[in-house]
């Protein structure tokens, strides 16, 4: 076969427990190095996923391969115990042993391989000196912040140099600056250090900016998968639009128009010229949407006339809901003074902005 | 089968021991050592009887008695015998407790060893039958504690038992656990009649579980007369000390034989024969009857312990129908239980 | 076509198929001997035993009567004190706070005789000096139900303070702060928020207690039996030493414990199901001290009875009963005498060799019971393992089976088992104990494994580590105070076992209880209580050796 080989695969993976499947039918592949995110809210079966492909949540059926192995195949009756996936795996709670010290943290992947105490203390102290923490082998690990803790597990997950690391929400329990920085200098390691990662948060910002790819979840289902670019411009489903902060999404009728684009009436009976990259302009009834950041909110321009209903303020911007017809709208701008509530307005949405949505 | 007339008889006949055969004894020795040890399963509690078993380890070295020993009240005792033999994983291999029902039923259940030892011809014929020997004696009689009681006031016959001053928790008795108190309890239902059991169980006695007990509660003060006192034990030098009086009861002692046997599937046979012969000789009845226990010992010419009584002069009482003693013996929980806990 | 990694069993099944066959061996062997043996006699089934134990009405109604009596009395005391030491300003509270536990290294049968000695009523010491100074004939009777109540809720009082004082700890103080902020008064804030906060704790110790009292042994034999007051426990006792024995009624008194016990445990499940408390994180907080003025030296004097009355005086009787020749009712008698002492160290063949082998089966009991109850507890608390189920119900056993009835359970099955042959010798105590404390090492285990977050072993197992390496190097070094704690608990509790000892022992594997109890059978109390003495003073030196070498660690 020609294609790259895969570093993970997941084939039609089902993970349940008692009544409830928590991962139901999930199937995607992450190339050699590449950085692939599972992202989705709480509860749709995302780090379910990360932790069936780490052995640590036993599947109902599919198949998890690791670098061309089957580590888990429910029509085989094959499962690999996690020891034996040869991951490493960084978790929300960090997963520190407050009974080790740093150094003997770090040094754990070699220790239960029978690798003695020095001949391990090159990669460890190669590793901690990636993550900023050369010198901190000797402390307690209990005597760590909670930034240098997360440091520690990065650490820990790229001192044997496994071919793939698994991340489980690692950052979200920084506060929001240590956040962007931590963010890039994940994204510096893996660059520097070529290991393939599966990351699971439920925050698009860091899900953009890290990732190679994106699955979307929800409900132990996959919503959409792609790169950055193609979610990000062109969501499929109401879900990942609203997921992506689109929450203007409405009912509509789509005729076809000129320069591939089709024309969706609303219930306002505004008509908008949209996108359609998921279906092929054929008519009918679908849902549009748009993002609140994209909608133009003026005095007295082109547009569809409505009414300013509420205005909440936020720093640098602020939303404003227009009310027009039916259809209540949302738009973010900036403040501007005359955008007062009760004030006529007209709004409108450039036509690359909005998107119909093929379920 | 043994009567009550001929038994007495026996208690207090005197003759010359028969000389032992020096060259069967040496073989006896000899194979006793090469089975190396000797179980006992006992109930008795006196603080001395490791003494005994030293004496008889001293006598014959190279055989050990003390390793297989069990010691606990005769039920928890025959638990352990009978789970055993269920098993046929029998580990004892000498039966001594207080009570003769349970040789009696395992005599006739063919579990015992026939065996009689030829120290018995010291003994008056009834002493033994083919597969047990009586090695000790114990009386029930009654006691109190002059420092809580007037000599005066004190009961002469069991059934000064019956006086109103004794109702309500001043008189005490042990527990249908107790041999000797099975053995009492019978001969007395027999001598005096239901009605006085029934009379005696509504005097609400206060009741513990052994005899050592007893005495330490009289001891104590805790009630004014013992009612169902291993004879001995009323004689032991503390509870003298301590005020304890000793009282023979006019209508007779009702008496208890503590035998001992060896079992038929007994894995130390030998060293069995040997430690009953022991037993039952001078050197042995001296030590375990007399010194240690302060017990009566059948054996001719072995002395009566100081301070008591002779048996011939405590009108002994003996159960004259053995069938009808071990039937009794079946019930004897339940018997207790309607009178005493009712 | 991607390779295939080769089948094998995982380790988790394996342990928890392991662990099913070793809880099935340990509980369900003998109690499949104890169901035979109930409903069995020479010629067949029978339902005599169990009949006439239903019908024993008058044992039924003492046994439940001490275990309700004890429960209430222990459990209203032990949460009074839990409050008077974590929640009031009470002066020396830490003092008071070790104190009051010391009641768990003391056997009950001490504490009972200790206090017949002093509340009989004739001869008791208390009485004596009632007649002697205020000429009152009878200040106290503790033969009876009301003695074998108070003594054994006196025993029983550690087990609601340590888990209601462990529940006050564990709850965030903000929540009665809220209910103050929304205008309760404090006595209000308390009725409404705390108590019912602690209400499972104090329900659970309420279980704990009632379970062990249901199947009271000692208490009742030294302080009920004298009077005729027989429970469960010692109706068990007197079936067994009788002769002609009558084991299979004493196995069905085992089996309505277990039945009784069964319906209260599932009563309680259903009442407890109903509410979801989570409150109690694991995290402990620093409770906020209610400030009561003056009344603080009232509650730290009521804390103080408590102690005198559970551990000060029995001990002090004890020490005083070893020091003089005999207990009499006549003063002028009784005199110093160092005898007992001589006795038991020197004359009583059993000291020396009881004490090493309680010694050995202490830390063996106390060590596997640890380790079965970390497996256990791992199963329960991480897997979805359908043997769950099985192996909670089966390991809790034990705690509703008096000990003397599991004993002739274990007798009955390993007496002719000849490829096994631990009857008579030290292993069949071993498996007696073990199985008799395990649900305390499971439920210990179970607690620590609940407060330790998974992510830690997933952790060990991701980075290479098997399911063995991993408890062994992860989940083994984070549970271990709490299983210290119960390793030390279980092992003073194993020294202290006596009802399945005295069936089960041979003059080679006599144990220090059985020396206690059997000098208590042969009505040789002084000398008990020189050899108690004995055995509490190196308990107290051992322990106080431990804590010191645990702290010495903690500080290096």
């Amino acid at each position: 076969m020609s294609e790259v080989r895969a570093a993970v695969s997941v084939e039609e993976l089902v993970v349940g427990y008692g009544g409830v499947t928590a991962v139901d039918g999930v199937s995607f592949t992450v190339g050699v190095g590449e950085h692939l995110t599972l992202l989705g809210p709480s509860g749709c079966g995302k780090t379910t996923t990360l932790r069936a492909i780490a052995g640590l949540e036993s599947p109902r059926s599919g198949r998890i391969a690791i670098d061309g192995v089957h580590v888990y195949d429910g029509a085989a009756g094959v499962e690999a115990p996690p020891e034996d996936r040869g991951l490493s795996m960084v978790f929300q709670s960090y997963a520190i042993w407050p009974h080790m010290s740093v150094f003997d943290n770090v040094a754990f992947p070699f220790r239960v391989r029978g690798v003695s105490r020095e001949a391990s203390r090159t990669a460890v102290e190669r590793a901690l000196a990636l993550v900023d923490l050369a010198g901190f082998g000797d402390r307690p690990a209990t005597r760590l912040s909670g930034g240098q803790q997360q440091r520690v597990a990065l650490a820990r997950a790229v001192a044997f140099e496994s071919k793939v690391v698994l991340l489980d929400e690692p950052l979200s329990n920084l506060d929001a600056q240590l956040r962007v920085q931590m963010r890039s200098e994940l994204s510096d390691l893996r660059r520097r250090l070529g290991f393939t990662a599966i990351y699971v948060t439920h925050d698009q910002e860091e899900a953009f900016s890290l990732s190679d790819s994106i699955v979307v979840m929800r409900a132990g289902r996959i919503e959409q998968q792609g790169s950055p670019a193609d979610i990000q411009g062109a969501p499929r489903t109401r879900f990942v639009a609203s997921f992506l902060g689109m929450r203007n999404i409405f009912e509509a009728e789509i005729t076809p128009a000129t320069d591939g684009l089709v024309e969706a009436r609303l219930a306002d009976d505004t008509v908008l010229r949209a996108r359609d990259p998921w279906g092929d302009g054929r008519p009918g009834k679908a849902a549009i949407a748009f993002h609140p950041s994209n909608v133009d909110v003026r005095k007295h321009a082109g547009g569809t006339a409505g009414t300013v209903t509420r205005v909440l303020f936020g720093g640098v911007t602020a939303q404003i809901f227009v009310s027009s017809g039916p259809l209540e709208i949302c738009a973010v701008t900036r403040p501007q003074a005359d955008l007062a509530e009760g004030r006529p307005v007209t709004w409108h949405v450039a036509p690359e902005d909005c998107l119909v949505l093929r379920e | 089968m043994l009567d009550r007339r001929r038994l007495l008889q026996a208690v207090l006949a005197l003759a010359l021991p028969a000389p032992l055969f020096a060259q069967e004894r040496a073989n006896l020795v000899e194979s006793a050592r090469k089975e190396g040890s000797v179980a006992l399963a006992t109930s008795v509690s006196a603080a001395g009887f490791p003494r005994f078993l030293q004496a008889f380890m001293a006598k014959y070295p190279g055989i050990d008695a003390t390793h297989g020993l069990y010691s606990a009240p005769t039920g928890r005792v025959l638990a352990r015998v009978d789970a055993e033999m269920q098993a046929r994983a029998l580990t004892f291999d000498v039966l001594h407790v207080a009570s003769l029902a349970p040789y009696l039923a395992m005599a006739r259940k063919g579990q015992l060893l026939g065996y009689r030892s030829p120290e018995l011809a010291a003994y008056p014929p009834d002493a033994a039958t083919g597969q047990w020997a009586i090695a000790r004696i114990v009386g029930v009689i009654m006691a109190y504690n002059k420092n809580v009681l007037a000599p005066a006031k004190a009961p002469k016959a069991w059934m000064d038992l019956l006086r109103p001053e004794f109702k309500g928790r001043k008189l005490i008795i042990q527990d249908s656990a107790a041999g000797t108190a099975f053995n009492q309890m019978y001969i007395l239902e027999k001598q005096l009649g239901a009605d006085f059991m029934r009379k005696w169980g509504a005097q609400e006695p206060v009741i513990v579980a052994t005899s050592a007990q007893l005495i330490d509660m009289l001891v104590r003060g805790e009630a004014l007369v013992g009612a169902t006192v291993d004879h001995f034990r009323a004689f032991e030098a503390d509870a003298v000390k301590a005020g304890i009086v000793a009282i023979y009861p006019s209508e007779g002692m009702p008496v208890a034989v503590a035998p001992a046997a060896i079992f038929k599937d007994a894995p130390h046979p030998n060293a069995a024969r040997l430690f009953v012969d022991y037993m039952l000789s001078e050197e042995g009845q001296n030590l375990i009857a007399i010194d240690i226990f302060g017990a009566y010992s059948m054996r001719r010419g072995v002395r009566t312990p100081a301070g008591q009584l002779p048996l011939s002069e405590t009108k002994p009482l003996l159960p004259t129908d053995l069938a009808d003693y071990e039937k009794a013996a079946q019930n004897f929980p339940e018997t207790f239980e309607k009178y005493f806990k009712s | 076509m991607a390779a295939t990694q080769r089948i094998r069993l995982p380790a988790e099944t394996a342990l928890t198929a392991g662990l099913c066959v070793v809880v099935t061996a340990l509980v369900l062997a003998p109690v499949f001997a104890v169901v035979l043996g109930a409903t069995h006699e020479t010629g067949g089934l029978s339902l005599r035993s169990l009949v006439n134990v239903v019908s024993s009405a008058r044992v039924i109604g003492n046994t439940l009567l001490v275990g309700f009596g004890t429960t209430a009395l222990a459990v209203l005391i032990g949460g009074a004190l839990a409050l008077i030491l974590v929640r009031i300003d009470t002066p020396g509270r830490g003092l008071l706070e070790q104190c009051v536990i010391l009641p768990l290294y003391i056997t009950p049968l001490l504490t009972a005789i200790a206090w017949s000695w002093l509340g009989s009523p004739r001869g008791g010491l208390l009485n004596v000096v009632g007649r002697e100074l205020l000429g009152i004939d009878q200040l106290v009777n503790l033969h009876g139900a009301a003695g074998v109540v108070f003594v054994a809720a006196l025993a029983y009082v550690p087990l609601p303070f340590l888990l209601v004082s462990g529940a006050l700890r564990a709850m965030d103080p903000a929540l009665e702060d809220s209910a103050r902020v929304h205008g309760a008064s404090a006595a209000h804030a308390f009725a409404r928020v705390t108590l019912p906060l602690v209400l499972p704790a104090a329900l659970g110790s309420a279980m704990l207690v009632f379970v062990q009292a249901m199947g009271l042994f000692s208490v009742p034999a030294v302080l009920g039996m004298p009077s005729g007051f027989y429970v469960a426990g010692t109706e068990i006792y007197r079936l067994i030493n009788n002769y002609p024995p009558r084991f299979g009624q004493a196995a069905a008194w085992g089996l309505l414990l277990l039945a009784v016990t069964a319906l209260l445990v599932w009563l309680q499940a259903a009442v407890l199901q109903r509410r979801s408390f989570v409150t109690v994180t694991g995290k402990a907080f620093r409770p906020r001290l209610v400030l009561v003025g003056r009344a603080r030296y009232s509650l730290a004097a009521v804390a103080w009875v408590y102690v005198a009355a559970a551990v000060i005086l029995p001990v002090a009787t004890l020490l005083w009963a070893s020091l003089v020749n005999f207990i009499t009712v006549d003063p002028k008698l009784m005199a110093f005498d160092l005898r007992h002492f001589r006795y038991v160290l020197f004359t009583y063949p059993k000291t020396y060799l009881a004490a090493q082998n309680s010694l050995l089966l202490g830390i063996a009991t106390a060590t596997l019971v640890c380790g079965l109850g970390l497996g256990i507890g791992w199963v329960l608390v991480r897997t979805q393992s359908r043997a769950r189920g099985f192996l909670d119900q089966v390991s809790m056993i034990p705690l509703a089976l008096p000990s003397i009835v599991l004993a002739l359970g274990l007798l009955w099955t390993y007496v002719g088992v000849s490829w096994l042959p631990i009857y008579g010798t030290i292993f069949i105590l071993l498996l007696a104990y073990v199985t008799h404390y395990l649900p305390f090492g499971v439920r210990a285990a179970s607690g620590a494994l609940r407060q330790l977050h998974p992510e830690l072993e997933d952790a060990a197992r991701v980075s290479g580590a098997g399911l063995f390496k991993t408890l062994w190097l992860v989940v083994l070094p984070l549970t271990r105070p709490t299983l210290a704690a119960a390793w030390t608990l279980l092992f003073i509790l194993a020294i202290q076992e006596v009802s399945a000892s005295i069936l089960l022992y041979t003059s080679r594997t006599t144990v220090m209880s059985v020396a206690v109890f059997d000098l208590w059978e042969a009505g040789n109390v002084n000398a008990l209580a020189a050899l108690s003495v004995l055995q509490l003073a190196i308990t107290f030196v051992a322990l106080t050796l431990v804590l010191r070498t645990r702290q010495r660690a903690v500080a290096a």
